[in-house]
């Protein structure tokens, strides 16, 4: 094998499959495929793919939902804070749900955990609503 | 240099096309008679198992005369057929490999157990048929589609949907591969 020119190896390569295809039967594959192409056309069952965005969109959804959750448990006597960003969320694009996530977290990591906003029970009903609407934000 | 098959002329393929489209059955009949065979060969070469050339052709042929408008002239209908008959190919490869009912030894380009043609089987081109189902699928098409099927890197790019630059490396990577797998 060793030596081989490139002549004989392109000779080699246009051989190759040359003994399968000389056996196709040519005529009776024509009367096949013709056969076949008189009946109707499968109707297979289709698979939808789930677009990427809309399964950002439901992890983010869920995200969110989890968030609520743990906000609720967190003040349960404040379970609007959980519900009021969830209200217009079907609406949103998923860069705004990412953008939204992100604001979350912020508050989240930084306002909430710190120990002077530890208790919601504490807010009076403005600073509720300034928190409440940086979460649209 | 590979010499081009003898291609049907452009011009009549169209005209074919067009009246299958119309549905025309001898058009379609003729399309087969003038390209099975390649199609066949090229089948064969990039790893089709004997046993199931029959009905990749077919598969390949019933894919292109039902998707015939998708058929934009971008290539030679040969090439394009080419092109279906490689997806038909990895189909069947995808759902025998799901269904686990191919043993290790018929996965292998068959020789259709002719004792003859076995024993006259040239060792280097079994070689280099293994060689080349060890290659990447695109290096693999673009290889038998120039060395196999003689075509230009511009036809071959229009049907692989690349650029000629693109085609022509990844010919030359084929042969370089293929070469050090013959040694």
């Amino acid at each position: 094998m060793t030596g081989m020119n490139d002549r004989e190896f392109e000779q080699l390569a246009r051989q190759l499959g040359t003994a399968a295809a000389e056996r196709l039967d040519v005529e009776a594959t024509a009367r096949a495929v013709v056969e076949r192409l008189r009946q109707p056309v499968e109707d297979k069952k289709r698979v939808t793919w789930i677009r990427p965005e809309w399964l950002r969109v439901a992890a983010a959804l869920a995200v969110l939902l989890g968030t609520g959750i743990a906000l609720d448990r967190i003040n349960p006597a404040g379970g609007s804070l959980a519900r009021y960003p969830l209200e217009d969320i079907g609406d949103l694009t998923p860069s705004e749900l990412t953008q939204l996530l992100t604001t979350l977290d912020g508050t989240l990591e930084g306002d909430l955990t710190d120990d002077s906003a530890a208790d919601l029970e504490n807010l009076t009903p403005a600073q509720l609503q300034t928190l409440l609407r940086s979460l649209e934000t | 240099m590979p010499q081009p098959d003898s291609l049907a002329a452009s011009p009549d393929d169209a005209a074919l096309i067009a009246a299958w489209r119309q549905g025309d059955e001898q058009a379609a009949t003729e399309l087969v008679r003038r390209h099975a065979r390649a199609l066949a060969r090229f089948l064969a070469a990039a790893g089709a198992v004997a046993a199931d050339l029959d009905d990749l052709v077919q598969e390949a042929l019933i894919r292109a005369f039902r998707g015939v408008a998708s058929f934009r002239g971008q290539c030679q209908f040969r090439t394009w057929l080419m092109t279906i008959g490689a997806n038909v190919m990895k189909d069947a490869a995808r759902r025998a490999k799901r269904q686990q009912v191919l043993p290790l030894q018929d996965s292998l380009p068959a020789r259709d157990g002719d004792p003859h043609e076995d024993a006259v089987a040239n060792e280097a081109a079994q070689r280099l048929q293994i060689g080349l189902a060890k290659l990447p699928r695109l290096q693999r098409e673009v290889f038998l589609l120039r060395a196999q099927q003689g075509l230009e890197y511009e036809e071959i790019a229009a049907a692989l949907d690349t650029t000629p630059g693109a085609a022509r490396v990844h010919y030359h990577h084929a042969v370089k591969r293929l070469k050090e797998f013959l040694k």
